[in-house]
């Protein structure tokens, strides 16, 4: 397999086309029963307007929620209600409050270990298996472990049959996606400087993903 | 390889057990520190011992992941026996899971410092760790203030894709007999962690030692 190739991904490519396209609904069946398997529950809804209802659904009112920075929840617009301290208990509202140059320990604790982390992944095998990247590291603590419960938002255009493709769609679609994004609003390159593979979930009340009908994110 | 395939556990493949070359670990360690991951090099045990307790200083508040490295090097006993430190998983694990879960997962998804061993390093300077419940991944990915790796150089591998295979050829297998033998229950590959880069300055060491140690 080619994960080592991630170390060699070069910013600045055209997005391959082929990662855009929604999965079919054989695809997206085959996903949901195969991360069943691994202890992921997973949902199916429609369209991105459905997904507020589901997340709704999945995370009590007054509840913990971090959110990591996810083009999806951007795209969805969803990124307010889940950052405020309002229908949910945003910690980003907290967050904003402190300053990081005294508090940065405590900051990092509280983004660390929070009751609900929300936010997408770059790809989702057919088999299951899940794969995140991040430059920074940050939501990937609370993916692996730290978080009480985890939802993810997922795209179906997310969806590879293999885990070589899943290496493939994120250098060569979501890194090119996401770079452009990091250069237009911070003037930096993004970077794949870590990557979190989950094959199973040990605990299976813990992570829930809802998949999306729809080319959401990156 | 791909990793979703279950591969059957027999024995580990002896490929992986061998220390690296000195020319090899000097490689690897000018690739760790390129990557934001200071390394420092330990002529053995003993060495790599004192270099720990320099990068972790006493009164610390301290996280071990479950390491046949640390154990082996006293290390283990030393941070959550000494008193010396203020060791988290004794203090994890004396807690009531059921009515102090939320407390417990607090304590140890952020602590200051972050210790352990991975399953592979690679010459290009890379680290992969792996995990049946990611308890360790989280302090490692960004959770800790430090994280603090020790390593015997058998770990050393040329890439990611052969630490992959390290993986599931030699460290699963071993690990496997090691969790029947003390808790009747077996192991799984259910999340790897690959770090590529350091993005803080200062926050991740790798001790490397010339000795075999560890799975």
């Amino acid at each position: 397999m080619s994960l080592e190739n991630l170390k060699t991904a070069q910013p600045g490519q055209t997005p391959t086309p082929v990662y855009a396209r929604p999965a079919s609904d054989e695809q997206i069946e085959r996903t949901v029963a195969a991360l069943g398997q691994r202890g992921i529950q997973a949902f199916v809804v429609s369209d991105g307007v459905a997904v507020k209802a589901k997340l709704e659904e999945l995370i009590p009112a007054g509840a913990e929620v971090f959110t990591s920075s996810s083009a999806t929840l951007r795209q969805l617009g969803l990124l307010d209600e889940l950052d405020q301290e309002g229908h949910f208990n945003g910690l980003r509202a907290r967050l904003g409050k402190m300053d990081p140059k005294t508090q940065n320990r405590e900051m990092q604790k509280l983004g660390a270990t929070p009751e609900f982390i929300v936010g997408s992944v770059q790809a989702v095998t057919e088999t299951g298996s899940v794969l995140v990247a991040s430059a920074t590291g940050s939501q990937l603590a609370p993916y692996a472990a730290a978080a009480a419960h985890v939802v993810w938002v997922v795209g179906s255009q997310k969806i590879v049959p293999t885990l070589d493709e899943a290496i493939q769609r994120l250098e060569e679609y979501a890194f090119q996606l996401e770079d452009q994004r990091a250069m237009n609003a911070y003037g930096r390159h993004s970077g794949i400087n870590k990557v979190l593979l989950v094959n199973k979930e040990a605990n299976p009340e813990r992570t829930r993903m809802i998949i999306v009908k729809e080319n959401l994110g990156f | 390889m791909t990793i979703d395939e279950k591969v059957s556990t027999t024995k580990p493949n002896p490929a992986f057990a061998k220390p690296a070359s000195d020319e090899r670990i000097e490689r690897t360690a000018k690739a760790l520190e390129a990557n934001g991951i200071h390394t420092l090099i330990a002529r053995n045990a003993e060495e790599a011992r004192r270099l720990f307790f320099e990068l972790v200083p006493q009164g610390s508040e301290v996280f071990l992941g479950a390491s046949v490295t640390l154990e082996t090097l006293g290390i283990q006993m030393e941070i959550d026996k000494s008193g010396h430190y203020e060791a988290l998983r004794p203090k994890m694990f004396a807690m009531n899971r059921e009515t102090q879960g939320r407390e417990i997962r607090k304590l140890g998804g952020s602590p200051d410092y972050a210790a352990g061993s991975v399953a592979a390093v690679t010459e290009d300077g890379h680290v992969l760790i792996a995990s049946k419940t990611g308890s360790q991944l989280g302090p490692y990915a960004s959770g800790a203030g430090k994280v603090v790796w020790v390593v015997g150089t058998q770990k050393i591998v040329k890439d990611v894709s052969e630490g992959l295979r390290r993986i599931e050829e030699y460290s699963k297998p071993l690990e496997e007999e090691h969790m029947q033998q003390l808790y009747k229950t077996g192991t799984e590959v259910n999340k790897i962690l690959i770090v590529n880069r350091e993005f803080r300055p200062g926050r991740a060491a790798l001790i490397l030692v010339k000795e075999k140690v560890g799975f």
